[in-house]
């Protein structure tokens, strides 16, 4: 294989009879990077991380994760990757502990290596006090933390987490991405997590992909893709009759873009300097400004400007 | 460090499979009296029920537990199959199945070390069973035909399991759960489990000559007969183990090569 | 507190209730209706057993040569009582399994402030494998009559088992029951089958006990379901008589009373 690169995809493509999950998805993750996946539920996220991780196999196209082919080489790509698959895949009757043993020794790590190991591990995401507990008494921040490094044993180049933080409180989750940033800066793992939340993928990820539909809508660095969206939104919330009058005159401002009902909102152009001429424009033609707030462009901004849509779950505009 | 120095064997991957379900076994309490009770219960039951039963003419011992003890041995060792599927099917449900398939190692180690699971699981209730056999009076001819009845446990758990585990991988879906113990039931009873075959009648004794089973538990049975181990009673019994093992055993195998789809 | 006085309240209006027949008929149907619409209750409940007799009869049938076995022309004319007997083993423990579920949905809640009393409560409860019972006995005796088997009183005896069957799915319904309350769990409730089976096989269900004679004789004479299955299969395989009918009936009917009793005792357990 020629590639350097930690996972490659070229027109990866995966099927389910009739309907396309993953639409000829071409990927290049640079190593020592966090990439994160970011889409809607359904747009074929864990499909794609299914298919890198060997655990379906693509329909068309090609991938390789560190070196190794995804289907002719999948021992190989397995034996270098960690994952930590959607919904904690974890058996609650055993102890943190034993899982840890359990994974360490399928990755080929000696018992007497993997017991240090092990310990450091569950030390390293706080769950040494409850490693002799059974997993089926954790609580959902607690299962994805020993997910973490259950798949940490082995000490993989490369890192999938399919939606780590989906369903965790506030807390729980700022605790995960703290020890993801971690990982990465001090042992250069390559991260490669989905998500569908928008702070997790701006905080946490060097590059994103947003995935709509199968497939990929937009990619590059957060920042980078923010600036492509250019100037930033004008939200107005006016009463309802006024709205119709309120989109045309503020139509003259910048372009108009998705917002909630009951609210107007503009790419506003020559962005904060001319707030005053809008509010001047709807004072002159009568009209009461309920609300106004003005936002430099989010990863929901892209979203919206890729999709036409807001992303399931995201603060609304 | 290259990581696919890191792949372990097979026998070490199997190893870690067989550890983890011998770990989840002895935790559910649940799983250890029923795989005990069932044959348990049912040999003293048949003992005491069907003790007249031996006095047909043409019954190869008069020694009702010598009878159905080999039986109940072989019932316990088709149920310790099931209980693979079935641990097999809750984890698929839950996920845990991904894991075992993310191991570097050969993925036939999942199959190996279920099947080496079930096949402890059997020998265990084997082993408590014939006891009982021994506390309810039976009375084995044939130290031979012992070894053989061992053989036959270990074959149909292995046999059992393969059928489970071939069908879970196919179907992938916890609701089939009930057919392996179906499955496993008809093929028990459908057989000379209850009387030789000679004392069948009707449809049994068409149904039971072709069912492996038959000689399967000849073959476990020959120890406690009156007669003793003979080549014509145990070579049947090896090929029946041969053919449908193989087959069952084809199954699994297949089943879990498509499971990644 | 409002929740004491609240059940206190109810109770006394739920013993006016009891002989409401409108919502204890709703709660008929509705059980009724469960049972039709779950065939994984009801399809195993009827193949099973058959699948069963079909190979004992197929295995057993030369013991009714041995001396001391009860005059029958067919194995299975012997064990159509404990065919039956099986069947409503397999099919009566659903209403535990569905009270379990039910109380996993809050029911137990919804009982508090139920128009209607305990027993009507039960009662409806139970009358989808109650009907269930009939619908295994009439079509167990007519595979079995089609099979070979003669039932010696014919209609009328075959009248009686329907009324003992339905009877016992009442008992063992209601057994099913004080699981469901006690535990709200449906595996506790499927972890009392064994019991019940354990109780029909150390009967006369399946062989005659005086042909085991020994430990086997002594427990199926004093297990109470021997006391069923005998004047059951007496109106099988000799005649329809009214004090066989009566016998049956009356232990069938013990057994009912007692555990329904049992089960509105859980229910009141649960309720509070």
């Amino acid at each position: 294989m020629v590639t350097q690169h930690p996972v490659v995809a070229e027109g990866l493509t995966r099927r389910f009879d009739d309907l396309v999950a993953v639409d000829h998805i071409d990927l290049e993750i640079q190593s020592g990077e966090i990439f994160g996946f970011l889409g809607p539920n359904g747009a074929g996220k864990s499909t794609t991380v299914r298919m890198l991780t060997t655990l379906l196999r693509p329909t068309e196209g090609r991938a390789a994760v560190a070196g190794y082919d995804v289907v002719s080489q999948s021992g190989a790509v397995r034996a270098s990757i960690g994952v930590a698959l959607q919904d904690a895949a974890i058996d609650p009757i055993m102890t943190g502990t034993e899982l840890v043993m359990l994974q360490a020794v399928l990755h080929g790590i000696p018992r007497s290596v993997a017991a240090a190991r092990g310990a450091e591990l569950l030390e390293r995401v706080g769950l040494t006090a409850a490693a002799d507990r059974r997993v089926g008494t954790y609580s959902g921040g607690m299962r994805r933390r020993l997910d973490l490094a259950l798949s940490l044993v082995h000490e993989p180049t490369v890192l999938f987490l399919d939606e780590p933080t989906t369903g965790l409180d506030p807390t729980s989750r700022s605790a995960l991405w703290e020890e993801v940033r971690r990982l990465n800066t001090e042992f250069g793992t390559t991260v490669l997590l989905t998500t569908q939340y928008l702070e997790e993928a701006d905080q946490l990820a060097h590059r994103i992909a947003i995935i709509d539909d199968a497939k990929i809508v937009r990619e590059g660095e957060p920042a980078e893709l923010k600036n492509a969206v250019g100037d930033p939104t004008l939200r107005i919330d006016v009463k309802r009759e006024d709205l119709a009058r309120t989109s045309e005159i503020v139509s003259v401002f910048g372009d108009e873009r998705p917002a909630r009902e009951g609210r107007v909102a503009v790419g506003l152009r020559g962005g904060a300097s001319r707030m005053a001429e809008v509010v001047r424009s709807l004072d002159d033609a009568g009209i009461n400004i309920v609300h106004m707030e003005l936002d430099a462009p989010s990863l929901d901004d892209v979203f919206a400007e890729a999709t036409g849509r807001r992303l399931e779950g995201a603060v609304e505009g | 460090m290259t990581a696919a120095s890191f792949r372990p064997s097979l026998v070490a991957s199997s190893m870690a499979v067989w550890r983890r379900g011998l770990i989840r076994t002895l935790r559910i309490p649940a799983i250890i009296v029923q795989s005990f009770f069932f044959p348990g219960f049912f040999l003293v039951v048949y003992v005491g029920l069907y003790k007249a039963v031996t006095q047909l003419p043409g019954f190869p011992t008069d020694n009702v537990a010598n009878w159905y003890l080999p039986f109940m041995m072989i019932q316990g060792a088709s149920f310790s199959g099931v209980g693979a599927g079935f641990t097999t099917a809750v984890d698929i449900e839950n996920g845990f199945f991904d894991r075992l398939l993310l191991m570097p190692g050969n993925r036939h180690a999942i199959t190996l070390g279920t099947v080496a699971m079930a096949l402890t699981r059997a020998l265990a209730v084997a082993s408590g069973v014939f006891v009982l056999g021994l506390i309810a009076g039976a009375r084995p001819t044939d130290f031979v035909g012992v070894l053989l009845t061992l053989m036959a446990v270990v074959s149909v758990s292995i046999m059992g399991s393969c059928f489970a585990l071939g069908l879970i991988y196919r179907v992938k879906d916890q609701r089939v759960a009930p057919l392996f113990s179906i499955g496993i039931f008809v093929v028990l009873f459908v057989s000379t489990a209850q009387v030789p075959l000679d004392l069948t009648t009707g449809w049994l004794t068409t149904a039971a000559k072709y069912n492996p089973m038959t000689q399967i538990l000849e073959l476990a049975r020959t120890g406690f007969i009156d007669q003793g181990v003979t080549w014509g009673d145990t070579w049947p019994g090896l090929v029946a183990i041969g053919l449908s093992g193989g087959l069952l055993a084809a199954f699994a195998w297949q089943g879990l090569r498509r499971f990644v789809p | 507190m409002s929740t004491t006085a609240t059940v206190e309240a109810t109770g006394d209006a739920a013993t006016r209730a009891v002989f409401r027949v409108g919502p204890v008929a709703a709660m008929a149907r509705r059980s009724i209706r469960s049972i039709v619409r779950q065939p994984q209750v009801w399809v195993p409940a009827i193949v099973f057993p058959m699948f069963f007799s079909a190979v004992s009869s197929a295995a057993f049938d030369r013991t009714r040569s041995l001396p001391g076995f009860p005059e029958v022309d067919s194995f299975l004319t012997f064990i159509l009582p404990a065919t039956i007997i099986q069947g409503v083993v397999f099919g009566a423990t659903a209403v535990g399994t569905d009270m379990a579920i039910d109380m996993e949905n809050g029911f137990a809640d919804r009982l508090r402030v139920a128009p209607v009393g305990r027993i009507g409560l039960m009662l409806g409860r139970l009358a989808g494998v109650m009907v269930l019972a009939i619908v295994q006995t009439v079509v167990f005796s007519t595979v079995f009559v089609v099979a070979g088997a003669s039932i010696a009183g014919g209609l009328a005896s075959v009248f009686g088992l329907v009324l003992v069957s339905c009877l016992l799915a009442g008992a063992i319904g209601s057994f099913a029951l004080i699981v469901a309350l006690r535990t709200g769990s449906v595996e506790a409730v499927n972890g009392f089958f064994p019991i019940l089976f354990a109780a029909l096989f150390l009967s006369s269900a399946f062989f005659p006990p005086n042909l085991a004679g020994g430990w086997f004789e002594a427990v199926a004479e004093v297990n109470p379901v021997t006391w069923m299955i005998n004047p059951s299969r007496r109106l099988v395989i000799t005649e329809f008589s009214m004090s066989d009918l009566i016998q049956a009936t009356a232990v069938s009917f013990g057994f009912m009373a007692m555990m329904t009793a049992g089960a509105v005792g859980a229910l009141r357990g649960t309720a509070r």
